[in-house]
């Protein structure tokens, strides 16, 4: 099986970012408002699906990009502009799906039985409605795994950009991909199959 | 009942799933997932399943409009708002590090985050490091020897942070406050007790995850710091 790499917004001009980036850090509006269209579109996409909500969408992507604006001298370097300006709004997201869901605390409400899980799931893998369940488990989950899903998963990006992103550990990556698609199949069983289905 | 039982390589397999699912894992972490799905049911489902949650992430949502415009016209807003207050841009830091030389754009950071402790000992750094010196509103008596062999770490906090709770978070990640805020709210922590690069880690993360905090950046000292 062939599983090619979706980077949906892959810039072909990714090598002339830290020059841009300089002149940013100089004051130079022209070259933000270009990095700002740039990055608006996979801002967008990423906190669109963080927020649900397009002001506040908007908000996010406004201060994400204001702390680019001001702190474009201090871009070390060391890592892609991508991957920097990824995390400020990772930070950012974060701290977003932490304050909703000590808004609506929704926590699963499943006791998982291995066997009976995979044969539901059987099921639920050629589900019209995949799409709407899985939008729904994804809220349920923590603030951090639901995170680590999204990089992976709608952006693409492999566990060494995400580690960067999120500045953690590679491994502190897999555990959460690990344990967060274990949350995710759960919180599935939840939303799809509501009580006591699951255990037929 | 044809379910395959669960093996070990089924563990290391769960690991690699979600990354051969995303595309990003390595040829031999592809073969390797290959090879086991082809013979264990119990992981080609998972990957199956897999395979289906992230396409369905991946389906595009219902007409989310996107246009950089109308927020470009709030960020012009913004900027010009900050213009006429007079908040001024942040230090032009490191001319050279736009050439991404890094051994030297390092030594540059270094100095100009020794600027920070200028203030008190205009003597640690050269005279080039000097016009950024001002940015930093210093606190008094700190002991900027015994700083610069402790760790620093640099922390941006947005506008409505106030310096009493930066005072309470420098305590609770064992560091105190070496300088700041700078007219951008940066602050600059530093934690004498010499730690393993593992335990700053930590504190960084620890706050990264702060409410208010939009950057946090580890400063590296080292002995060739003073001279650039
Ligand atoms: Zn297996």
């Amino acid at each position: 099986m062939s599983s090619p790499r979706f980077h949906p917004d892959s810039s072909p001009s990714s090598a002339d970012e830290p020059a841009l980036l300089a002149r940013v850090a100089e004051g130079d509006r022209e070259s933000f408002r270009r990095l700002y269209v740039h990055y608006h579109r996979r801002l967008h996409r990423f906190l669109m699906r963080i927020t649900r909500e397009p002001h506040v969408c908007e908000e996010i992507i406004n201060d994400t990009m204001m702390v680019v604006w001001r702190h474009a001298g201090d871009f070390r370097g060391d890592s892609q502009v991508s991957t920097w300006i990824m995390g400020i709004a990772y930070r950012r997201a974060l701290k977003t799906l932490q304050r909703n869901r000590t808004a609506r605390a929704q926590p699963i409400m499943v006791m998982p039985d291995p066997a009976a899980g995979h044969v539901t799931l059987d099921a639920l893998v050629n589900g019209a409605e995949m799409h709407d369940w899985v939008g729904a488990a994804l809220d349920r989950l923590s603030p951090e795994h639901r995170l680590v899903l999204e990089l992976a998963y709608f952006m693409g990006l492999s566990c060494e950009e995400i580690a960067s992103i999120a500045g953690c550990p590679v491994g502190t990556v897999k555990t959460r991909m690990f344990y967060g698609r274990e949350r995710l199949r759960d919180a599935l069983q939840a939303v799809a199959l509501p009580r006591g289905e699951a255990a037929t | 009942m044809t379910r395959s039982v669960r093996t070990r390589e089924c563990d290391a397999i769960g690991e690699l799933i979600a990354w051969y699912v995303n595309g990003t894992l390595d040829p031999a972490g592809c073969a390797r997932v290959e090879a086991h799905t082809s013979a264990c049911e119990r992981c080609r489902i998972t990957l199956a399943m897999e395979t289906r949650v992230a396409e369905a992430m991946r389906a595009p949502a219902d007409n989310v409009e996107h246009s950089p415009h109308a927020g470009w016209q709030k960020m012009l807003a913004r900027l010009d708002a900050e213009e006429e207050a007079g908040v001024p841009r942040p230090v032009r830091r490191a001319a050279a590090r736009r050439k991404f030389n890094w051994p030297v754009a390092m030594g540059i950071a270094v100095a100009v985050q020794a600027a920070a402790i200028v203030v008190l000992a205009i003597a640690l750094v050269q005279g080039r490091q000097q016009a950024e010196a001002p940015r930093y509103r210093t606190l008094s008596n700190v002991d900027a020897t015994l700083a610069a062999r402790g760790s620093l770490v640099r922390i941006a906090f947005d506008a409505t942070v106030d310096e009493r709770t930066v005072r309470a978070l420098a305590q609770r990640v064992e560091g105190r406050v070496l300088a700041g805020p700078s007219p951008e709210n940066v602050y600059t922590f530093v934690f004498d007790d010499a730690d393993s690069a593992a335990q700053i880690e930590d504190r960084v993360r620890a706050l990264r995850r702060e409410p208010h905090v939009l950057l946090v950046e580890p400063v590296v000292l080292g002995p060739a710091d003073a001279s650039g």
